[in-house]
């Protein structure tokens, strides 16, 4: 079992974490933003697995299905934002999105 | 074949919640049938009815140190305080939507559904003992008031403020994930208690690891509860979103991030205190001096009341925090200040918003100061509620949330906080100010010649019940702080 261990896979995780977050804050595209939330949640779903076959104990694979679905849903609703937005002023990037203020 | 998992007990333990899921269920269904979509009120109505018999069947069951569903649930005096909150706060936001919603033209089944699927997920945040129920629950209450917040469709405002609050929220979601999946890391195990364990046992190797996962799980519940610096969504998703929608998230939302917060800090990572407890006094004096002080400059009201709620939010972490740091029956004093104080709040804020919700100018929908403009002489009733609402929300006696304040101040002190406590106070002058000056507006200028305002049974009600309960609560606190005191018995 040399090579690839527990270490790697949380590097890796925390590699994804990174690109996701600095996307979501970086990207003026929405699509792409929702992109980057969904890498974030994917690094915790890495985690998750890793572990769960790392220890071994069965929890992480069963969470990650949950936060697999619970990732799903959250997408809908994001997309289902956009599109209601979108209707209202033709507009995708987040910098035009500016109503609310103070 | 071996035995169903699910026995009749655990049924029976979340009854609440089972009568929420088929209230829920129904209204959608029922929604779906009702193709001319004639008489929304009636959704209403039954929506009231469910949360009502919820609420009945929550009062009927007794606490236990059992858990349910094999250790994702448990049913702790604690939880039931929590659950009671919410169906009260979605209560009162049901009763203040019905006009509301007429008014705008968006009197629609789904409102109700997603009120409901909120109201369930935050139920199953304040009772879940394991990060698989939690982040669950935590999910469906988010998932529900982000399509809330953007509920008017056509209005842009509404949309922006749902997309950014979406944004932010998912984000604080992810980062949450990914410190739970840290502390699997660390610890092999989802269960809050066994992760108690697992750090008294020693089993964190990595420190740089631990503080990693620390830092991001209290910045994810610091976006949860809106505190400062990860604040930036509020005051957009508050003053954005329908008002009756605020009503409901600024107390609801805000006390199940609370009761997540006091369960993961106090029970599973009570025995890395010492790495937190300054973090999150420091997230504490940093949301009141913001909070407060941006709220002093607002001119529209619901983000004024925006940045009150991020404030408020500051008091009750006094009360987090002084509980860290002590045991036994300072902590329970603690713990019961920070739910007394929730519990205040519930009824004050919702009194102030339910106000809010009564102005109406030129058709459209009043939320600026100006609008507050001669209340005194349009409507005496209206403009003596809101002055108690204010002068409770700014902690003056005989109020409710003066006791709140003295008790989470008092719990600092007796765990050695006293400058936080000191800082409290300094707080609670500032927003006197900013309270105060509504009151000036509302008695000194003018009305505008087109203000009106939107009276309606349910909403009349609403503020009737939050008025005597804000004064009672003030007044005739024991037995409120009794079961505050009760609850604060947390699993295990």
């Amino acid at each position: 079992m040399d090579g690839v261990g527990l270490n790697h896979y949380l590097l890796l995780s925390a590699t994804l974490f990174a690109i996701g977050a600095i996307g979501v804050l970086v990207r003026r595209n929405v699509i792409l933003v929702l992109m980057s939330l969904e890498l974030m949640f994917n690094a915790a779903n890495i985690n998750l697995v890793a572990v769960s076959y790392f220890r071994p104990d069965l929890t992480g694979q069963i969470f990650s299905i949950f936060t697999i679905t619970v990732a799903a849903a959250e997408i809908t609703v994001g997309l289902g934002l956009v599109i209601a937005l979108f209707r209202n002023k033709e507009a995708i990037n987040v910098d035009e999105f500016n109503l609310l203020k103070g | 074949m071996g035995s169903l998992p699910v026995t009749v007990e655990d049924l029976w333990a979340i009854a609440p919640e089972l009568i929420v899921t088929a209230a829920a269920s129904i209204v959608l269904l029922w929604g779906a049938f009702d193709a001319p979509r004639k008489r929304p009120q009636q959704f209403a109505w039954f929506t009231l009815a469910s949360i009502v018999a919820a609420l009945v069947t929550v009062l009927r069951q007794t606490p236990t140190d059992q858990t349910y569903f094999s250790g994702l649930l448990g049913m702790d005096a604690f939880s039931m305080f929590f659950s009671v909150l919410f169906l009260i706060s979605a209560g009162f936001a049901v009763a203040a939507s019905i006009r509301f919603l007429d008014d705008h033209g968006a009197h629609h089944p789904e409102y109700y559904f997603f009120l409901l699927t909120a109201l369930l997920g935050m139920m199953f945040m304040a009772r879940a003992v394991d990060f698989v129920s939690l982040f669950v629950g935590l999910e469906l209450q988010a998932l529900s008031v982000y399509v809330l917040v953007g509920y008017l469709k056509n209005d842009p405002k509404s949309n922006e403020a749902g997309l950014k609050y979406f944004i932010l929220g998912a984000m604080s979601s992810a980062i949450f994930l990914y410190a739970i999946s840290l502390f699997y890391a660390l610890t092999g195990t989802t269960n809050l208690a066994a992760i108690a364990q697992a750090i008294v046992a020693g089993e964190l190797e990595t420190s740089k690891l631990t503080t990693a996962a620390l830092v991001l799980m209290a910045s994810a519940l610091g976006f949860k509860i809106a505190a400062v610096p990860f604040h930036v969504w509020a005051p957009d998703a508050y003053s954005g979103g329908p008002t009756t929608v605020s009503l409901f998230i600024t107390v609801a939302s805000k006390a199940a991030a609370f009761a997540v917060l006091i369960r993961i800090f106090i029970v599973a990572l009570e025995p890395l205190q010492e790495s937190w407890v300054l973090l999150l006094a420091a997230l504490a004096v940093l949301t009141m001096f913001v909070g407060n002080i941006a709220a002093l400059t607002q001119e529209n009201l619901k983000r004024m009341l925006a940045y009150s709620s991020i404030a408020h939010a500051g008091n009750v972490l006094i009360g987090v925090v002084a509980a860290a740091t002590t045991d036994g029956d300072a902590r329970s004093f603690a713990i019961a200040a920070s739910l007394f104080y929730l519990f205040a709040y519930t009824f004050m804020n919702i009194g102030a918003w339910a106000t809010v919700i009564l102005l109406r100018r030129n058709g459209l929908a009043g939320e600026n100061l100006e609008d507050f403009a001669g209340l005194a002489s349009r409507s005496y009733p209206a403009f003596f509620c809101m002055l108690v609402f204010l002068l409770s929300l700014g902690g003056i006696p005989p109020m409710a949330g003066f006791l709140g304040k003295w008790y989470v101040f008092a719990a600092a002190i007796n765990s050695g906080w006293t400058w936080l406590a000191v800082v409290g106070a300094i707080n609670a002058a500032i927003s006197i100010f900013y309270y105060l000056r509504i009151v000036v507006v509302m008695v000194v200028q003018d009305p505008a010649e087109d203000a009106t305002l939107v009276r309606s049974a349910p909403l009349t009600l609403t503020l009737v019940a939050a008025l005597v309960m804000t004064v009672a609560v003030g007044i005739w606190a024991s037995p409120f702080l009794d079961w505050a005191a009760s609850a604060s018995q947390l699993l295990p």
